[in-house]
């Protein structure tokens, strides 16, 4: 994992090779992320025919077929790409505002701080649930992300990308660790909760959707227009400074950017590992660092890695529901390494 | 010479007929000398090998201080007359179901089902503990070196298996008649609801979930309750082979449970109103299940039907079932029986 893929830009030539890539990318990854979201609207224990998909999923009539493509596969396929996008976008933006390619909402605390506050409603504030749930997830993954960043910076040599690894790495296992705590003094739930821990959308429905997709929304828009302050970030913090940026406010928007993004996708389909770590690398060895290349394709990418996750959950038990975080990484690893081993050889 | 003829054969008849009364009256006078003998016998009292699932245990005399790991262990004592010392009740003394608790009385929390405190327990100088051959099975040695340990099927098993272990609590306390009898008496009862059950019910699918916020959990037929419903002749909608590696659980999906279809459903409800049962409810899709169409889909108390899983409450589960279907009430009397 290259330092520089985050730090420094490309030299012109290649820069133009991968502009011209990334429509490319764009067209062959979209295509592969249509093609999982169709087919996780045929696949499920009913067989349903496609006039009954498209009818569920255009204007469902009232017929139990359609309901189901409207009411569970359309809504679980369409929360699987909005949680994989965005955790791949919050991914991009940690990485950046960090200059740390380890930086990622589940390294850095986001996540489990999400997940802890999360936890706490499911088995001490058990009254909670919808908005509030969601409110919980920010604050547990801004309270986190804050911790993380106080702890990189005690004793000598400041905030170092490494100092911020290991705060990240050191307080997301204390955060776990809390939670393990929590299901065992609520063992009515322990093992039904260890289900949500891996994270997925098995129980994805319209009502998680419509709640969080105008957070998704403000975070992705704020996230495309961070491209540019990003793109400056990138160079370092005195030249950002030298250009006239204001790295502090660049970095504040972005760690709020992260909070949302992942806060969100905490509250509705749990602390999904993977995405936000490797996603941002492997659409950065397609196209660059260039962020408005980055940042739109990481969305895509994430988007479709998760939904082609949710699928690949559906074959593992035919009698009973996997998380689709099992899957994620089983599909992402094998790319980033074919990826890393390409760059390697081709120099 | 016919009428000496006949003299003999009503002769040779009335000898046979006092032998016969005879024998009875022996027999008779043998049963009445035989008391029932609610020990495992004097050859057994001092020093007995019971077999448990995760092997055996050599056990002396009669366990006074006995640790229970498992509601299911617990509920089986107190219908043999024994109270055990220590319980791993989860810290929620209303874990245990009222019935049960009146009848322990007071102990000690020896904390969580899945990590029982190993120091808790040693300090109550137990002389038997009764470990879940699943729950337990990490730290079985460890509780051997407490106490003599016995370690038997209760978690994700079904009624039959945990009719057996109840058996072998009776072998490990030194009560063995008394718990062949209470068995008995179990079966009996079940007999006895299953008699107003109609025999149509044995065909319908019936559902037993327990939900909290994260999963819908559907209990299979391997399970305790399901497992213990078709017993009284209901049918189960999640019928699975037994074989290894099989979860006896099903966490399901919306459009898993709407494909089920049950017909009857007993919900076990962690979070009334926040659970994922609730969500499902809220589903125009909820609408489309044969249970809610017919209108039975009945709420249930979760500690009983979930955690309990002994005798009592097997028993306790039948009644409502049957109550709360068929709005009929079935005593759960205890039967005379013949004394094994």
């Amino acid at each position: 994992m290259s330092s520089t893929a985050v730090a420094r830009p490309s030299t012109p030539p290649r820069v133009l090779g991968q502009a011209r890539i990334f429509p490319i990318a764009v067209a062959v990854i979209g295509a592969i992320g249509i093609a999982g979201f169709l087919w996780s609207l045929s696949i499920g224990p009913q067989d349903i025919s496609l006039g009954n998909r498209i009818g569920g999923i255009v204007s469902p009539n009232h017929s139990t077929a359609q309901l189901i493509v409207h009411l569970v596969r359309l809504p679980r396929a369409l929360e699987a790409a909005l949680v994989g996008g965005s955790l791949a976008m919050a991914g991009v933006v940690m990485q950046s505002i960090t200059l740390n390619p380890l930086g990622a909402p589940e390294i850095m605390g986001v996540n489990a701080g999400a997940a802890l506050l999360v936890t706490l409603s499911v088995t001490v504030w058990t009254s909670l649930g919808g908005q509030s749930v969601l409110v919980l997830a920010f604050a547990g993954g801004a309270i986190a992300s804050v911790f993380v960043f106080a702890f990189a910076q005690f004793g000598r040599g400041g905030l170092s990308p490494l100092r911020l690894a290991l705060a990240g790495v050191t307080v997301t296992a204390l955060l776990f660790s809390l939670m393990q705590g929590i299901f065992i003094l609520h063992v009515e739930t322990a093992s039904t909760l260890m289900f949500w821990l891996v994270g997925g959308v098995n129980y994805a429905s319209w009502n998680d959707i419509h709640m969080v997709w105008p957070w998704l929304a403000g975070g992705t828009v704020v996230a495309l227009l961070l491209a540019a302050p990003l793109n400056v970030l990138a160079l370092g913090d005195d030249m950002a400074r030298g250009l006239g940026q204001n790295v502090t406010r660049t970095r504040f928007i972005g760690g709020a950017v992260v909070v949302v993004l992942a806060g969100a996708c905490v509250g509705i389909a749990g602390p999904v590992a993977f995405l936000g770590l490797i996603v941002p690398h492997i659409v950065r060895r397609l196209v660059g660092v260039n962020h408005f290349f980055v940042m739109p394709l990481s969305a895509l990418t994430g988007a479709t890695l998760f939904v082609w996750a949710d699928l690949g959950s559906q074959f593992i038990s035919s009698v009973d529901q996997t998380p689709s975080g099992v899957v994620t990484a089983l599909i992402g690893a094998p790319i980033f390494i074919y990826l890393a081993r390409r760059e390697k050889m081709t120099g | 010479m016919t009428r000496w003829r006949i003299v003999a054969a009503a002769t040779a008849v009335l000898c046979l007929l006092m032998a016969v009364a005879g024998g009875a009256s022996a027999a008779t006078t043998t049963a009445k000398a035989k008391k029932f003998d609610p020990t495992c016998g004097a050859a057994r009292a001092a020093v007995r090998t019971v077999n448990g699932t995760l092997g055996s245990t050599v056990i002396h005399g009669t366990p006074k201080r006995i640790v229970a790991l498992e509601f299911s262990f617990v509920d089986d004592l107190t219908q043999v007359g024994l109270k055990p010392i220590g319980i791993a009740d989860d810290n929620n003394p209303n874990a245990l179901i009222p019935p049960i608790r009146k009848l322990v009385g007071s102990y000690t929390s020896v904390g969580l089902r899945a990590t029982p405190n190993l120091e808790t327990i040693a300090s109550l100088h137990p002389d038997l503990i009764i470990a879940d051959a699943t729950r337990d099975a990490k730290i079985y040695s460890k509780l051997q070196a407490i106490a003599p340990t016995i370690a038997l099927d209760s978690l994700q098993q079904a009624y039959l298996p945990l009719l057996h272990s109840a058996i072998v609590i009776g072998q490990a306390v030194n009560k063995c008649g008394a718990m062949r009898v209470r068995v008995q008496q179990d079966k009996l009862i079940m007999a006895r609801v299953k008699k107003v059950v109609p025999k149509s019910y044995a065909t319908k699918r019936a559902m037993f979930v327990v939900s909290d916020k994260s999963v819908f959990n559907v209990h299979s037929s391997l399970a305790y309750t399901p497992s213990l419903l078709n017993a009284i002749g209901i049918g189960s909608a999640n019928v699975l082979k037994p074989g290894k590696g099989v979860n006896s659980y099903i966490v399901m999906s919306l459009e898993d449970f709407i494909s089920n279809n049950p017909d009857i459903m007993f919900v076990a409800d962690y979070f009334p109103g926040t659970a994922v049962v609730d969500k499902f409810q809220q589903s125009p899709l909820w609408d489309t299940v044969s249970a809610v169409k017919n209108k039975q889909v009945y709420q249930v108390n979760t500690f009983l039907w979930s955690k309990a899983r002994g005798l009592l409450a097997g028993e306790l589960i039948a009644q409502q079932a049957v109550h709360l279907l068929l709005h009929k009430y079935v005593s759960i009397a205890l039967p005379k029986v013949a004394s094994a």
